[in-house]
């Protein structure tokens, strides 16, 4: 007989059973010899027509799995995530919500550098458990190692410090922690978690991060905490407390209090605000490149000397700055870079009748080159891609960095004056309740992120009136 | 001829005893004798009915076909999950119906498994099936299943279905569907502009500043000398005469700044009618933007009237923005059914920046919102409200499960304490968290209660003081109230070119005063129109922050005194 009907209709695998068996017993020895011979994709196939043409037994059900796992195993050491993620949907359709399937979702996201996807599964992955340790330390390690990797160092070292004593990986747990505590401030801690994963086995990277570390301790040495103004902490050396405080406490008073009211979300305070002394160690230490003034990582850092500067820039650094506090607070960092930084820059510029002066924040001036930089890339048709935009712009070089910067500003500055505050608002809100950011940007705009580039490109051709 | 067997094995399953399902197609009494067809049919092909029955009993297509039609009657819901994953894998003809009757069973795991398989066969007719049924059936799986099934079978007519779900699903299901609408949806492209790249194709509506560095405006952008509008550089710009200079190939040409065309936010008014809901929101936008028009039955019709949340959240912001009063109790009728968020919060905060008196009695339910961020807007129109009605609400957020929201209270009641409402604060505080607080509570109120307890207390309780926020916990005390009150009326601020000034009436006299000038002696450090303030600076190196008169016969009246700008 001859059933070619159902021929090539195996779930998508692309099969034909030409001749295929209808007995399951025949059906799984021929599975297991060619999963003997290394064909797990035909043993694969052969398992899910064993599944399907009789009810299946304990023996067919654990077969099939134990098939899975193998297939998946085997698609991530070929690093083909598409595989993994098809072979994903079938197995859920056969063992719904099962953990040692569910675990992949981890492992791809993070494997492939979408570390907010890697959380958002995380999250929900979390609840399906329950209260099972085991799994739960393995979550918590993936959503940690996410944080760290998004530079949110406070999230990382919140969900690291869950993980139980026993998990099998404590030195890469140590290492982490280490590492977030330095980034988050506390040099001292960083250091004994890094030498105590040093005792668990000691490897060259480690060993360098602590030399680096002890040779900037003494950066830190002396400083001090001022008291709470209420909403900040400004921690610098403690000859110059009372005088930063003086400068910086009602600037950013006044920046909480602006930023608050805009994004109506009232985070978590006091904040801490870090005045360096020596800006090329600064820089050196957060591994940021020499463009970059100020950094958030968790905390405000800025180089004493933006102290010296104009009080208008100060307090332009320090809004910049205290935006990605907030959007961090907020969204947990699950936005994308041009949507951060056009956000941050968007409002970072304090209110002034000088020069620059302007009534509506929609009729700020542009930075230096803005103009020029967007002008030129939409003439040449080389304006940044939706990828490029969403990654982390640290690691470009200066002239990409600004027209990175400077496309995100125009975007953010089209979003808001096309669909207004309280779109934004809204998109970022869903994002707090663990909306993913491209179903909620699509929910409050009515267009994909991509598509909403491509808006914007014809928009800001038409306003700039280029031919 | 064998398929046609089949089909009849299958058939006694039309006769589930399932509820009517819309759409499932009528019944087939015709074909319910089973067996003895199956029987005529087998028999056709010429073998006994004895040697078939043999040839069931052995593992065959026959017998496989046999089982999951038994198991699709079984009493345990699992065979008939795997039956029905089971005939969509072997695409068994005739299967569809089953499927589809199977979407009414009682078992969620059975309904799940019937919605992949019938996604499985790729069946176009059950896709209003699944629109039905995800309104119908409040069950995650469930609407997982559709959206994947929605995915697979990939039908135009679920554009229009998800995307109108999409703003009313949890996040997960948001995702899932977001992908499945990528999937379907075909990438939109975008054009603009008229294509037209001669002088008439734009107005020049403004002028600001004089000589190199006059600037022009074309709808919202700024244009000056050196830059170029669709290949013309501008030359220079006089102001006085309106002419725009602009060169082109080496050939000069000039544009009128035309200021006699009608106001853009006028020509936004007569879009507000318009049946394109786009050009409708556009227009809300320019409103807000020139905030030179109050068009309060447009604006209250947009409220009341059946729009998108869109549109009349940006009704409700202009409202707001515009002062028109008109649409407070529209508003109020609005917030008492709304159920949407957004609307709720941008109607709460305008309810209580048009000064309705009597908000409290729709924002008070509000705040006992399940949605965080409906409560953190109560909270928000609460302090804008500066009533002490309010201050019991707003003590009873501070103890909310979201963080945002207990801090938004807590800056609200720091807002309110200087203003005459410290003590019944405090009190309320103190009536209202009698038994043990969480930590984050305990946080926040370390923060609050020290700086509530620096505020001036007794027959300063009604008056005016110092509205700081950044006393430090305990640490510091509140300077005493300013002593300084202006002798002026600060009619109104405003900007002349890139230069803000003051009107002002002292001694009936009207003066327009810049930065630098003094006012009572005192030197005007700081002009700032958006906020309606004027800074002083005062003998003690403080600063006196004045607001602008209620009218042009009280004098002004100072907000605060701050240690520095």
């Amino acid at each position: 007989m001859k059933y070619k009907w159902f021929a090539g209709l195996v779930l998508g695998l692309g099969v034909s059973f030409a001749e295929a068996s209808w007995d399951a017993g025949q059906l799984l020895s021929q599975a297991q010899s060619v999963l003997d011979g290394g064909d797990t994709a035909k043993a694969l196939e052969l398992n899910l027509r064993a599944w399907h043409v009789s009810y299946p037994t304990q023996q067919l059900q654990n077969s099939l799995m134990s098939v899975f796992q193998k297939t998946l195993k085997e698609q991530m050491e070929k690093s083909d995530y598409d595989g993994v993620l098809k072979t994903l949907r079938l197995a859920d359709r056969y063992f719904p919500n099962q953990y040692v399937f569910s675990r992949f979702l981890l492992y791809v996201n993070f494997n492939r550098g979408d570390f907010n996807q890697t959380l958002f599964h995380g999250q929900r992955i979390l609840e399906q458990v329950g209260e099972e340790p085991e799994p739960q330390d393995e979550i918590r390690f993936y959503m940690g190692h996410s944080w760290h990797k998004l530079k949110a160092y406070k999230q990382a070292i919140e969900e690291l410090e869950k993980i139980r004593p026993g998990f099998e990986d404590r030195r890469s747990v140590l290492v982490l922690l280490g590492d977030s505590w330095y980034h988050g401030g506390d040099l001292k801690k960083g250091l004994e978690l890094l030498k105590e994963a040093q005792q668990i086995q000691e490897t060259d990277d480690v060993a360098a991060l602590i030399a680096k570390i002890s040779r900037e301790t003494p950066l830190d040495e002396g400083f001090v905490d001022s008291a709470p103004t209420p909403h900040y902490v400004i921690r610098t050396a403690s000859g110059k407390l009372q005088e930063r405080v003086e400068v910086l406490k009602p600037m950013l008073e006044a920046i909480y209090m602006d930023l608050a009211m805009t994004l109506q979300f009232y985070p978590e305070f006091p904040i801490r605000v870090i005045v360096y002394e020596g800006d090329k160690t600064l820089a050196a230490r957060l591994a940021n490149p020499s463009w970059a003034a100020g950094v958030y990582d968790g905390e405000i850092r800025i180089p004493a000397k933006e102290m010296q500067k104009d009080p208008y820039k100060l307090e332009t650094l320090l809004r910049h700055e205290t935006m990605h506090l907030f959007l961090d607070n907020l969204t947990r960092n699950r936005i994308p870079t041009w949507l951060n930084e056009g956000i941050a820059q968007y409002y970072e510029l304090p209110f002034s009748f000088e020069e620059d002066g302007f009534v509506k924040r929609e009729d700020a001036p542009l930075p230096k080159g803005f103009q020029e930089a967007v002008t030129q890339s939409l003439r040449s048709k080389k304006t940044l891609d939706y990828k490029a935009l969403s990654s982390p712009f640290m690691r470009m070089e200066a002239q990409r960095a600004q027209l990175a910067y400077a496309q995100s500003l125009l975007m953010v500055k089209y979003l808001l004056e096309k669909w207004d505050g309280f779109t934004l608002r809204r998109m970022l809100q869903e994002v707090y309740q663990g909306g993913r950011f491209d179903a909620a940007f699509q929910i409050a705009t009515g267009l994909s992120p991509e598509e909403f580039l491509e808006s914007w490109k014809v928009h800001q051709k038409d306003a700039w009136k280029l031919p | 001829m064998k398929r046609f067997a089949i089909f009849l094995v299958l058939i006694p399953f039309l006769q589930m005893g399932c509820l009517p399902m819309p759409g499932s197609g009528e019944s087939k009494p015709a074909e319910t004798k089973v067996s003895p067809k199956t029987e005529q049919a087998v028999q056709s092909e010429g073998r006994p009915a004895q040697a078939e029955a043999a040839v069931v009993l052995q593992p065959s297509k026959e017998r496989t076909m046999a089982e999951l039609s038994q198991n699709l009657k079984s009493s345990d819901p699992l065979k008939r999950s795997h039956a029905l994953m089971s005939l969509a894998y072997f695409q068994a003809p005739g299967s569809v119906d089953l499927m589809k009757e199977a979407l009414r069973d009682r078992n969620p795991g059975v309904q799940k498994a019937a919605i992949l398989a019938l996604a499985e066969m790729r069946e176009t007719s059950a896709v209003p099936l699944f629109y039905m049924l995800y309104g119908r059936i409040d069950n995650p799986e469930i609407h997982e299943a559709i959206l994947t099934a929605l995915g697979k079978v990939q039908d135009s007519r679920t554009i229009e279905f998800l995307e109108k779900m999409l703003p009313r699903m949890n996040p997960q299901e948001a995702a899932l569907a977001y992908e499945t609408l990528n999937a379907i949806r075909p990438p939109r492209t975008f054009t603009g502009g008229s294509g037209r790249v001669d002088l008439d194709s734009f107005t020049i509506s403004g002028v600001m500043g004089k000589g190199s560095q006059a600037r022009i405006q074309v709808e919202r952008e700024f244009f000056g000398v050196g830059d170029t509008l669709l290949g013309f550089k501008i030359q220079s710009v006089d102001p006085v005469a309106g002419i725009v200079k602009l060169e082109k190939d080496g050939r000069i040409y000039s544009k009128e700044i035309d200021t006699f065309e009608a106001d853009p936010a006028e020509k936004a008014v007569e879009k507000l009618n318009s049946q394109d809901d786009e050009e409708v929101f556009q227009a809300l936008m320019d409103i807000t933007y020139y905030q030179s028009v109050t068009p309060a039955s447009e604006l209250v019709a947009l409220i009341s009237g059946s729009n998108s949340n869109q549109i009349r959240a940006a009704a409700m912001k202009a409202a707001g923005q515009l002062g028109i009063v008109e649409a407070i109790e529209p508003l109020r009728q609005v917030l008492e059914r709304e159920k949407d968020s957004l609307i709720l919060q941008i109607g709460a905060v305008t309810l209580a920046m048009l000064g309705d008196e009597n908000a409290l009695d729709v924002l008070e339910p509000l705040s006992q919102s399940q949605n965080p961020w409906v409560r953190n807007a109560m909270a928000s129109a609460l302090g804008l409200m500066a009533s002490q009605h309010g201050i019991a609400t707003l003590v009873r957020l501070l103890g909310d499960s979201h963080s945002f929201v207990r801090n938004n209270a807590s800056e609200q009641l720091m807002l309110l304490a200087p203003v005459g409402f410290r003590n019944q604060i405090l009190s309320m505080i103190s009536s209202t968290y009698t038994g043990t607080v969480s930590p984050e509570v305990r946080s926040l109120m370390g923060n609050l209660i020290p700086y509530l307890q620096s505020i001036p207390t007794g027959e300063n309780e009604n008056t005016f003081q110092l509205s700081t926020t950044t006393v430090s916990a305990g640490a510091e005390v509140s300077p005493p109230p300013p002593v300084y009150t202006p002798q002026f009326v600060l009619v109104s601020l405003g900007q002349f070119g890139t230069k803000a000034m003051a009107n002002v009436k002292v001694g009936g006299e009207t003066l327009t005063i810049y930065q630098g000038e003094k006012l009572d002696g005192l030197e005007v450090v700081r002009i700032a129109p958006e906020d309606e303030f004027l800074y002083l600076k005062l003998p003690d190196s403080r600063y006196a922050v004045v607001e602008i008169s209620d009218d042009e016969e009280t004098l002004a009246t100072v907000y605060e005194i701050v240690d520095a700008l």
